[in-house]
């Protein structure tokens, strides 16, 4: 996103702090995306669509809180969409499920050159079971919503270091398991 | 135990689940809805915090009136004078 969209964003946000209803070209640029974001994270239609329209309920009603941080608003929505699925587990003491989508997984694979395989998937999601939700929150924003780190470290609340070296050691856990699952193998 | 579930989607949501549950005109209603009940809440604090207020004034205020009369009677009536009492 350039520095010109960003700064066109936040006009529109000046414009909706007057008048609610030039809110509605952000929410229906960003809906989708959101909504995805968090469908990831239920894995139930009705639930994400109560979240989705809380997450944007919350953003129009802080409209005039609403400070330019040099990221794009879509990094607020994401901040606000996490907190809200974060509550909602919180308060139903659930287990967080992470849905990833196969089709996305793939390109990852295909963009990094690796070998996609069935055996491979499994391993990974086996793997990442194991991983803490700080780090598959990092990882979902870094490589399915394709986030800057600067914008992750905003979502999340952390500073962009941190973001990066979640990122790296959320990595690096999963690559050890791999190269032991090789190593063991070749045994 | 794993720390979280961690699914495979094999599908996709279609454009018409997104289209059934994007919807800007409800929100833009429940959010002047929100807007209302918002100030429906402070318009009752305000009111609240107001009638506190005066109850403590009035408290206050009676108080100090009561102190004020009864030192303005206890100087109104007249001083006792001491009288020895004669024995026939």
């Amino acid at each position: 996103m350039t520095e010109e969209e960003i700064r066109r964003e936040y006009e529109t946000i000046d414009r909706a702090r007057k008048d609610p209803a030039a809110f509605g070209p952000l929410y229906e640029k960003y809906f989708d995306r959101i909504f995805n974001f968090i469908f990831t994270q239920t894995d139930d239609e009705d639930l994400t669509a109560d979240l989705c329209s809380q997450t944007f309920l919350i953003a129009l009603g802080n409209v005039h809180k609403y400070e330019f941080r040099g990221v794009p608003v879509s990094a607020w929505f994401y901040k606000i969409a996490s907190n809200e699925v974060n509550k909602h587990f919180n308060k139903s003491n659930a287990r967080k499920v992470y849905s990833l989508d196969e089709v996305h997984l793939r390109t990852l694979f295909e963009r990094e050159e690796e070998e996609y395989s069935e055996e491979t998937l499994i391993r990974l999601i086996e793997f990442m079971k194991d991983l803490s939700s700080e780090m598959l929150e990092v990882l979902q924003l870094r490589f399915f919503e394709e986030k800057e780190f600067k914008e992750i470290a905003f979502i999340l609340n952390i500073s962009e270091s941190s973001a990066k070296m979640r990122t790296y050691r959320a990595l690096d856990q999963l690559r050890i398991k791999f190269k032991v699952i090789v190593r063991d193998g070749k045994e | 135990m794993a720390k979280n579930e961690i699914k495979l989607r094999r599908r996709l949501i279609d454009e018409s689940a997104l289209q059934r549950h994007r919807n800007y005109s409800l929100l833009l209603q429940k959010h002047y809805r929100e807007q209302r009940k918002k100030r429906s809440k402070r318009i009752f604090i305000y009111s609240i915090v107001v009638a506190v207020v005066t109850v403590l004034l009035l408290i206050t205020a009676s108080y100090f009136l009561i102190k004020w009369e009864r030192e303005r009677e206890l100087k109104k009536a007249p001083i006792p004078t001491q009288q020895t009492e004669l024995k026939p």
